[in-house]
């Protein structure tokens, strides 16, 4: 048994713990429970729910299927040095279960710590407790491109923006703090003028911020003291649709690679006919938008911005004043799309049921200033058929997340009603 | 130019479909109609100045036979399409850059307020003291009449430019220059045409009237010289060619808008 004094001294030769508070890391090391486990040993395996993380006191634990290449989130091999950190999926926000397993090569002892706990004791502890959570879910998703090479890290850092028309300044969002891994489904959930448009375009580059930094795989895109561009790493696909009226269908679909310069013609028009075809759009090449459905303009728009191989995918409220029957025919089309490349997307709407059928992870944004105020995590396996919608599980997990987003949702209405008066 | 060929104008199943709807049928019931009220009326006695649609046939044929008679649209279409096609010309390039740029938009557009309500006709007096030649009097109110349509709709198209389009184009990656070339000119386009087809709907308003005040030929002169001499026939036949004349050109330019803007229903 280790006291609290080893602990603590443990955790500090953590590199992502370690810069941490000291109150902080003296409530962990009071908290964590020691673990041993014998040669051979199975600490967790894939697909279980992943609780606790865990420091290393002494031992070696390896990760087998880290090397294998299907794997979507990857993380170290092996942990062999005292302090490393393991299985820390548990302490970032959106993994509900664990993606690799480790396994005890050597007799090994450990503290486990519970990660949804040390989540709540970071944020208890204000700016510098949220900043090694951040820093850690940074590090996590870093590691997933620096391991696997995947793009597509949207790290969105404590993002101020204050609109300043008439002399009186409103902040429309404040202390607004998102990490979205690569191939995630995020989407933001709130009522209309919460600011998560404006947080949108802040991430697409239309707009500037009045504090903190977006980052895109590590380089920053936009903060406030820069000038953002939108780029074609970027594209947004907007509430009321964005085809271009003056130009085909396939037109439209080429635009982006020529003006890049990433292709010439004849092989735009291919891979977008290639495009078109996969997703059951190739008679609709020579139409322009004003002759088609507006279901079937969103579809095109979405493809169109797979033309232009983006990191993220950006979506404003794309089926905002779609009927329920295009909907439902527009949501498939949009997560087998997503199915197909495995994009990050970053999905801004209002509709709570419509974010948990699409989403891994569905925030919740309240009103003035907009700030993340919930996370609600949807492990329901893809793909998701439309029938999902009525069975019990989604029911209940809407049902649920309903309960948690009404009670903001009357803060913040109350919250309202006392700004008017 | 396959667009033009595969333009409605060039198809027998379009002509053959016009043939049948009513709605050409209507319209010709309705202009059959007029003339045979204007007749009746004549027949009941009354409106004794004006002749009748018969008189108009049997004279009409002999006023167009006169010399002169085709010259007269020719030299009006000739002020009508260089009045127009400077107005168009200077109208476009002026008001694109003024789309462009908020600064010269801020500068030029005051002096152009005020000019704007000046009636054509009311720069008639000073044109013809400036110009050292009326066909140049007549081709400067043209341009004159053309001009601010023009230009307020080449505005108001650059204006009502979607900014999601251009937010769209930016995010796909175009330049300033693409930008310019495939968002604004085809944004603006519908709204370029609007301003030209009302543009030559007052030039012909303006070319006749500045024949009449000033001119030596064309289809105003005309009309006015039937007066002078007493020609009843020749007054109603200037009239008559004023309107097709203004109907063709209306036509036209609604035309030439389809065949550019395709998208557009």
């Amino acid at each position: 048994m280790l006291s609290t004094h080893e602990r603590v001294s443990l955790l500090r030769a953590n590199i992502h713990l370690g810069r941490g508070p000291a109150k902080l890391l003296e409530e962990l090391a009071e908290a964590a429970e020691e673990l041993s486990f014998a040669k051979g040993e199975v600490v967790f395996s894939r697909r279980d729910p992943s609780i606790y993380f865990y420091v290393l006191v002494n031992g070696h634990v390896s990760h087998p299927e880290v090397q294998a290449a299907e794997e979507q989130f990857a993380i170290a091999r092996e942990t062999t040095a005292p302090g490393q950190l393991f299985g820390w999926g548990a302490a970032v926000e959106g993994m509900p279960i664990r993606i690799i397993s480790a396994r005890c090569d050597e007799p090994t002892r450990v503290l486990a710590i519970d990660g949804k706990w040390f989540q709540a004791r970071c944020r208890a502890h204000g700016e510098p407790g949220l900043n090694t959570l951040q820093g850690l879910v940074r590090a996590f998703a870093g590691h997933e491109r620096n391991i696997v090479g995947r793009r597509g890290w949207l790290s969105i850092r404590s993002v101020q923006k204050v609109y300043d028309p008439f002399g009186k300044s409103v902040v429309a969002v404040d202390s607004c703090s998102v990490e979205i891994r690569p191939g995630e489904f995020c989407a933001i959930v709130g009522p209309s003028g919460c600011g998560k448009s404006t947080l949108l375009n802040a991430v697409a580059g239309f707009d500037t911020i009045t504090s903190g930094e977006i980052y895109l795989d590590g380089q920053c895109i936009n903060s406030a003291t820069m000038k953002a561009q939108p780029g074609p790493d970027r594209i947004v696909v907007f509430q009321h649709g964005a085809l271009f009226p003056w130009a085909t269908v396939l037109e439209n679909m080429i635009r982006g690679p020529i003006v890049q310069k990433k292709m010439n013609k004849h092989q735009a028009i291919q891979k977008a006919r290639e495009l078109l075809a996969r997703v059951g759009l190739s008679k609709v090449e020579n139409l322009y938008p004003t002759d088609m459905s507006s279901g079937m303009c969103r579809r095109v728009e979405i493809v169109r911005a797979l033309m232009n191989d983006p990191r993220v995918i950006l979506l404003d409220e794309p089926f905002r004043g779609l009927d329920a029957l295009t909907k439902t025919v527009v949501h498939n089309a949009l997560l087998e799309i997503y199915e197909m490349e495995r994009k990050t997307i970053l999905f801004i709407t209002h509709d709570l049921e419509e974010a948990i059928y699409l989403a891994d992870r569905v925030l919740v944004m309240t009103t003035r200033p907009g700030s993340i105020k919930q996370t609600i995590f949807v492990d329901l396996p893809r793909p998701r058929p439309t029938e999902l919608l009525g069975q019990p599980e989604f029911l209940q997990l809407k049902e649920n997340a309903i309960g948690a987003v009404h009670e903001e949702a009357v803060k913040a209405f109350e919250a309202g009603e006392r700004e008017m008066a | 130019m396959t667009r033009l060929w595969d333009s409605k104008l060039f198809s027998l199943a379009h002509w053959s479909r016009r043939l049948r709807s009513p709605v050409l049928w209507q319209g010709l019931a309705g202009i059959v109609t007029f003339f045979a009220v204007w007749q009746i009326a004549r027949w009941l006695g009354w409106m004794a100045i004006i002749p009748s649609p018969i008189e108009l046939a049997e004279g009409i044929p002999e006023e167009i036979a006169q010399t002169g008679y085709w010259q007269n649209w020719i030299d009006s279409s000739r002020r009508v399409f260089v009045g127009f096609g400077i107005a168009a010309i200077s109208a476009i390039v002026i008001g694109v850059l003024m789309g462009m740029s908020t600064r010269l938009r801020a500068a030029i557009f005051p002096l152009f307020e005020v000019m704007r309500p000046v009636p054509p006709l009311a720069w008639l007096p000073l044109a013809i003291l400036f110009w050292p030649s009326s066909e140049m009097t007549m081709a400067f109110l043209t341009f004159i009449g053309a001009f601010f349509p023009i230009l307020l709709n080449v505005l108001a198209g650059i204006d009502k430019v979607d900014r999601r389009y251009v937010q769209a184009a930016l995010s796909l990656g175009s330049s300033r220059g693409a930008l310019f070339r495939r968002i604004l000119v085809p944004g603006a386009l519908p709204s370029l045409f609007t301003g030209l087809a009302i543009a030559i709907g007052i030039t012909w308003e303006v070319v006749i009237a500045a024949e009449m005040a000033s001119g030596t030929n064309g289809l105003g002169y005309m009309t006015w010289d039937s007066y002078m001499t007493h020609s009843m026939i020749g007054i109603v036949l200037g009239m008559l060619s004023i309107g097709l004349a203004g109907m063709a050109c209306s036509w036209m330019m609604r035309w030439v808008g389809q065949i550019a803007t395709p998208w557009q229903k």
